[in-house]
């Protein structure tokens, strides 16, 4: 809970006190304004290929030691540079990218909500899809209200600790899982993040917990992406996460049930790729297909029909068009 | 008048059941005594709950807009490239 003092702003600096009436200081001015791959969210199972119009205001409502944007998202507001862009240019901004969908990102869409809120809400009227890339630390009310106009989300799930959670990011697990739940129980897309810090939350039972955790609440047909540590911010002191690390987490959650686990920031030979959940009656075992082939955000080949394998027949879990 | 030969019976005062009129008193007076607490009570009941819910952060809040940036503005949109891919990660 964040009390604010008249004349002061809360924990996210974007938020003041003015004379009892709560005033936001970012609505219409993000710091950041790109088009970016829709891989690079990371989001793997929403309209795979396609440019995504990104946006992030400075601030956010976590202070993780490890934060790879801090350069924003734990800037001052009177610091930093902006651009002028109201709801309505957003939106026609979109449109004139010819881009499909709009991603609120990179520091957190919950600190500038209620910006996110109008032009997510004006972004559906015009058919342009909404996406967000957050960490999900945010009351139910808010957040369901939000949920009505989004499409996908890739929240972070950082730690399966709640300890951690508070050491590292000056917060706590519980409302990030609530959030998680409520995203996936109102039926957008979800997809799921989890960095992995050498020495923090690289542990195989912790790899298992967390894998367990998604398969029990949100469904193993969630993907999951493990991402590389760079040290950056507060936590230089610790080295990057081996590829060897984010290999045996992926095993790890695959051989907890999940259908879709990704290694991120690092090149894989395979854990980049899509392969099919799916039971191949005609050969009498797992289909694996290889479905969806990437390298970095690029996408090699997509071999999936309408959202189906075409071995198999199954239906793969995503937003393919 | 009182007729002769009949015996004259005389009529029931005050409340009945063997309860005087003393005893009714008392009575009423705790019987409205507690009804004055009950309201009392429940009076104190809703300040103290409307007490509660105002001292309460509320958990929704909608913040108004600032029209003024803080920090410096570097022009309107579509005045800068966006095609460019974005250096910070997500």
């Amino acid at each position: 809970m964040c009390l604010i003092e008249p004349g002061q702003s809360g924990e996210c600096r974007v938020r003041i006190n003015i004379d009892g009436v709560l005033r936001t200081v970012v609505y219409g001015f993000p710091c950041s304004l790109n088009i970016d791959p829709i891989e690079k969210k990371p989001l793997f199972h929403f309209l795979p290929g396609t440019g995504i119009l990104s946006i992030a205001t400075v601030g956010c409502n976590l202070h993780c030691l490890n934060c790879q944007n801090w350069e924003i998202s734990q800037a001052n507001p009177e610091d930093s540079q902006a651009v002028f862009c109201p709801p309505e240019r957003l939106v026609a901004l979109c449109r004139e990218s010819r881009c499909l969908s709009l991603a609120y990102t990179y520091t957190d869409p919950i600190i500038y909500y209620e910006y996110t809120y109008d032009t997510a809400k004006l972004a559906r009227q015009e058919g342009i899809r909404n996406v967000l890339v957050t960490a999900g630390y945010i009351n139910e009310e808010p957040w369901r209200r939000l949920l009505e106009y989004i499409d996908a989300a890739n929240i972070d799930l950082k730690f399966i600790s709640d300890d951690l959670y508070q050491r590292i990011c000056s917060g706590t697990l519980e409302p990030v899982q609530e959030a998680l739940v409520l995203a996936k129980a109102s039926g957008i897309l979800v997809e799921v993040t989890n960095l992995i810090i050498p020495t923090l939350n690289d542990k195989d039972e912790q790899i298992r917990e967390l894998s367990r955790w998604v398969k029990a609440n949100l469904g193993g047909e969630t993907p999951l992406h493990f991402s590389g540590f760079t040290p950056r911010h507060k936590m230089q002191h610790l080295p990057p996460t081996s590829l060897e690390t984010l290999e045996t987490a992926r095993e790890i959650a695959v051989s907890e049930g999940l259908d879709y686990v990704y290694i991120g920031n690092v090149r894989s030979k395979e854990g980049e790729n899509t392969y099919c959940p799916g039971w191949d009656p005609a050969k009498r075992q797992d289909c694996k297909s290889l479905l969806i082939e990437r390298k970095g955000y690029f996408i090699l080949q997509n071999r999936l029909k309408d959202g189906r394998c075409p071995d198999c027949n199954k239906e793969i879990y995503g937003v393919w068009k | 008048m009182m007729q002769k030969g009949k015996i004259w019976v005389p009529a029931k005062r005050g409340p009945s059941n063997g309860v005087t009129r003393r005893k009714f008193i008392q009575k009423l007076t705790l019987l409205l005594g507690g009804a004055g607490l009950i309201k009392a009570g429940s009076a104190i009941i809703t300040g103290t709950s409307w007490l509660a819910k105002k001292a309460t952060p509320r958990k929704f809040v909608w913040a108004l807009r600032l029209k003024k940036y803080p920090g410096s503005l570097s022009g309107p949109a579509g005045s800068q490239d966006v095609s460019k891919q974005s250096k910070w990660s997500g």
